[in-house]
């Protein structure tokens, strides 16, 4: 019939697509991991766990040993991406809910102005953030020109920084789901809740904040799984003091050259991010039964 | 102890009815001037100290584009322009050519999604959004892998097939939420009055989702000349893009003249956002 | 003896419930509908006219059964073929092309006709529409009302066999609707065109059809002209759906060789044509109008009967005054014809009063 025949025209591209450039690396990523590092960067073709064990401790204790440091690399990579979803979610919650109650024009305005920023280049976001935090920086010539503090603070390559640089650049995939679910609350149920004797506060938390919890859910996983995988942010910012785990994997296929390990740490984190997203969808569908 | 009182009570007061706005005022600075603060001190003349105004000088710019200036040979970071401009023409090739590629798929698979009824649509729909959620880390070396196993050689080519990979999800998304909100029965009462498929969608799908499409292109444009991640990893030798480029200077220290390029970056996006966002609005 | 343009033999259709389930949309309909008629499809939404419709225009297909369209079936026919044009709820009018370019629209598909031909069709319609001097006009710039007529205009242009309206009148408000209805109806005189027209708006129904045809859960409940639907309807859907009805519940007994319906609240005599339903629990169908308080003498009509009924609300409608009254448990609904301020102190509140109907005019069903 006409329609199949349409149908499979319009499939056609992106099946081909993601079978040979998505699904094929995926697999071979998978298969990677599973083998044996060669001397000299190259890769045995033998069936390996170690290096699974290497960091999930079971490995031979000859040539590759169990080591806990990556595993805390991972525990620390899970708490900076928590705290920049946090911040991210405090900055962006009352400027999402300042402009959802603007006129439309002025909505459409606001939203513009937010968004603009992070269209620029994510290097060019970060060097500005270098040119603040360095010692020599706007941020230090500013604090000692006013005599709050006497020599420069070391603000560059710390945590801090690195932090400061994830929300930087994560703030939009906070903003534009949160406002989307803001701005969907109908506003009658505000009015209600005010015309039934709660006051603003009461109303925030027991009209908009619950109902604007499916964008604060999807915020939050938008900003969580970008942040556990950088490594550019705590590259520049954070120089050799803050690793995380994309560190690593960076480190082993460009500077270690194991790409076996890398490969199995890549895994890992994969299989993380799909586990997260799965409870995701989950909650979510859940949650959208109830609305 | 009373005068402390009213102060508290002066402070709380404040909070609450103006916290709102005195936030958003907050919001809107972290955002915007540490770019702001790129754009002023690309014009400084200070060799030595960035930080330190010295006077307005157009020199950065001109030494980036391999004019002559006054500045020190030391001072000046490129060792030549050539390296920067070679770098913004692949990163051109690779953007227009990904923009193209990832539109034709992205679109067809929006059409097939949202407009037909078939037995994997669930599957689809979850393969869809894989590549774009998963980190970029991950699948960059995936890609990496792959090519050097397949025997792919790096070069703009295969940084050109790697951004493809998601950037047809993002066309998706695009167009297909245009399409979504474009009432089928449009098409029906075409197909009514006679229009058949083709025809149908000459005349009336396409014309009415093509903001859709050009929204996407465009995103897909921004996101491909942006990209660094994935870049970085399946980049060749001479196939190094505008972003990783200075990714590549960055890492080795910060030098004035990045301020130029960087804001040249910002007006660039700016203009290419402003386009984005006058095609979005436009209403159906 | 009118002619069938179309006719739909033993259609049936199912379709998925997003939860799993069966529905059956249409089950074993059979229909002719003639030349240059005016034909309703009438139910509660759910019924499957709107589906019945979509068959016909081909955006569904049928699991089983016929559609003929003179004689020639039409099922395999994709929709862009057939010689139906479809006017959609929400006009569907194209949003990117002027007033003119969607009443064209169709015209222009098919290349044989010149330009001439074609502005002689356009400004015909236009004319027939009352929209000249807003062809340039885009959609959006145009009212509810006219939108609705250019979507008509766009779909009689292609002189259809059969035009169809899927609840075309919905989404306008009461004037503009009567307005419309009375300008449907001459259009479709005009034209000579079969108008197919789904509705779940009883008095639209029946105000314009020349057939209308009820559907209940996907079968046809009755059809008929609208006055045989409004007074003789053969089961309590359609009486409870076309028009406000009294349904009582209740037995019929044969006394003493006198027949009688009778419940726990009144009973009253009935005559010797519902002697079928002796014995039998039924549900007694009368209209409101068709209770009346003057009492009229036994030997002019000896099939009055009449019930002593207090008021518990009245209602006034200017020409009417609607009472609502009960004996014992059993409440009705009167509406009485008034024509002056005196007659309605007859019925105020508690008073006890008697209404009389004719026996002869109720309806009785199983």
């Amino acid at each position: 019939m006409n329609k199949t025949k349409n149908l499979l025209f319009l499939l056609t591209p992106f099946t081909l697509y993601i079978t040979v450039f998505f699904l094929g690396p995926i697999l071979i990523l998978l298969t990677y991991s599973f083998l044996e590092p060669g001397l000299y960067g190259g890769v045995v073709w033998n069936f390996y766990h170690h290096n699974y064990g290497r960091i999930l401790g079971w490995a031979d204790g000859i040539i590759e040993e169990f080591n806990p440091v990556y595993f805390k690399i991972f525990l620390n990579s899970f708490k900076l991406a928590l705290i920049t979803v946090i911040i991210t979610l405090v900055i962006c919650y009352p400027t999402a809910l300042w402009i959802s109650r603007l006129k439309p024009k002025l909505k459409v305005f606001f939203l513009f102005l937010v968004t603009l920023p992070f269209f620029s280049s994510l290097v060019v976001r970060l060097f500005a953030w270098m040119i603040l935090l360095k010692p020599s920086g706007l941020i230090n010539e500013f604090l000692l020109n006013i005599r709050l503090i006497d020599e420069p603070l070391q603000m560059l390559f710390t945590e801090t920084a690195v932090l400061i640089g994830l929300v930087y650049i994560l703030v939009p995939f906070m903003f534009l789901p949160l406002y989307a679910s803001i701005e969907k609350i109908d506003n009658s149920l505000i009015q209600a809740s005010n015309d039934l004797g709660g006051n603003r506060l009461i109303t925030f938390f027991k009209i908009t904040l619950p109902l604007s919890f499916p964008g604060i859910l999807g915020g939050s996983i938008l900003v969580f799984i970008p942040s556990l995988g950088n490594f550019i942010v705590p590259d520049l910012l954070g120089g050799a003091k803050v690793m995380m785990i994309g560190n690593i994997i960076e480190q082993s296929f460009l500077t270690s050259r194991n790409w076996p390990f890398g490969a199995c740490l890549a895994i890992i984190l994969m299989i993380v991010v799909v586990t997260l997203l799965y409870f995701y969808v989950k909650i979510l569908s859940k949650y959208e039964k109830i609305i | 102890m009373s005068k402390f009182y009213q102060n508290m009570k002066k402070l709380f007061n404040f909070l609450k009815n103006k916290f709102l706005p005195f936030h958003v005022i907050i919001f809107f600075m972290f955002i915007y001037i540490p770019l702001l603060v790129v754009i002023f001190l690309s014009f400084n003349s200070n060799v030595i100290n960035m930080m330190i105004w010295d006077g307005f000088t157009f020199d950065w710019y001109k030494s980036i584009f391999g004019f002559n200036t006054q500045l020190d040979e030391d001072a000046v970071y490129l060792e030549s322009t050539d390296q920067l401009l070679n770098a913004l023409k692949n990163s051109i090739i690779i953007s227009t050519t990904t923009t193209i590629i990832s539109t034709f798929i992205g679109t067809c698979l929006a059409l097939a999604m949202v407009r037909y009824k078939f037995r994997f649509k669930a599957f689809y729909n979850a393969l869809v959004y894989l590549p774009m959620i998963i980190p970029d880390i991950v699948l960059g070396i995936s890609l990496l892998i792959y090519f050097v196993t397949v025997g792919v050689k790096l070069s703009i080519y295969s940084i050109i097939i790697g951004h493809c990979t998601f950037l047809c999800s993002y066309v998706f998304i695009v167009v297909s939420s245009r399409l979504a909100g474009m009432n089928d029965e449009l098409e029906k009462a075409s197909n009514d009055l006679g229009g058949n498929e083709i025809y149908t969608f000459r005349k009336i799908t396409f014309p009415l989702i093509f903001p859709g499409i050009m929204g996407g292109a465009l995103l897909s444009f921004i996101i491909s000349m942006d990209d660094l991640v994935i870049t970085y990893f399946i980049a060749g030798v001479d196939s190094t893009t505008l972003p990783v480029f200075i990714y590549g200077i960055m890492r080795r220290g910060i030098k004035p003249e990045i301020n130029a390029i960087a804001s040249l970056m910002i007006i660039f996006s700016l203009i290419v956002a402003a386009l984005g966002i006058y095609y979005r609005s436009k209403k159906l | 003896m009118p002619r069938t343009l179309i006719s739909i033999d033993n259609a049936c259709k199912t379709y998925d419930t997003p939860e799993g389930g069966k529905v059956n949309a249409l089950k074993d309909i059979n229909l002719n509908i003639n030349y240059n008629e005016f034909v309703t499809l009438l139910g509660p939404s759910g019924c499957g006219k709107t589906t019945l419709l979509k068959t016909i225009s081909g955006f569904e297909s049928l699991d089983s059964g016929d559609i003929k369209i003179e004689g020639k079936s039409i099922i395999n026919t994709p929709s862009y073929k057939r010689p139906v044009n479809t006017v959609f709820q929400n006009y569907a009018l194209f949003p990117h092309m002027s007033v003119k370019k969607n009443i064209t629209y169709g015209l222009d598909i098919n290349k044989s006709l010149d330009k001439a031909e074609k502005d002689k069709k356009f400004n015909y319609v236009l004319n027939l529409i009352n929209l000249e001097g807003f062809e340039n006009r885009m959609p959006h710039q145009l009212s509810g009302g006219q939108q609705q007529r250019v979507a008509l205009a766009r779909a009689i242009i292609n002189e259809p066999k059969i035009l169809l309206l899927d609840e075309p009148l919905s989404a306008l408000d009461k004037k503009l609707r009567s307005n419309m209805q009375i300008e449907l109806k001459n259009i479709q005189n005009q034209s000579g065109i079969s108008f197919i027209f789904v509705t779940h708006d009883q008095e639209e129904a029946l105000s314009m059809s020349d057939r209308i045809i009820v559907m209940e859960n996907g079968s046809v409940s009755q059809e008929g002209k609208p006055e045989e639907i409004y007074y003789q309807p053969k089961n309590k859907f359609t009486a409870d759906f076309i028009g406000e009805t009294n349904l009582i519940n209740g037995l019929v007994e044969e006394e003493n060789g006198l027949i009688k319906f009778k419940n726990e609240n009144f009973e009253f005599h009935l005559t010797k044509d519902f002697q079928q339903y002796i014995n039998k629990k039924v549900t007694f169908s009368i209209r409101p109008e068709q209770f009346f308080t003057n009492d009229v003498p036994k030997e002019s009509n000896p099939y009055i009967s009449n019930f002593n009924v207090e008021v518990i609300q009245r209602l006034f409608f200017g020409p009417n005054i609607k009472i609502v009254c009960k004996i014992k448990n059993q409440i009705f609904h009167c509406l009485l014809k008034i024509s002056d301020q005196e007659t309605i102190k007859l019925f105020e509140k508690n008073k006890k009063i008697s209404i009389y109907f004719d026996v002869t005019k109720i309806k009785l069903f199983e």
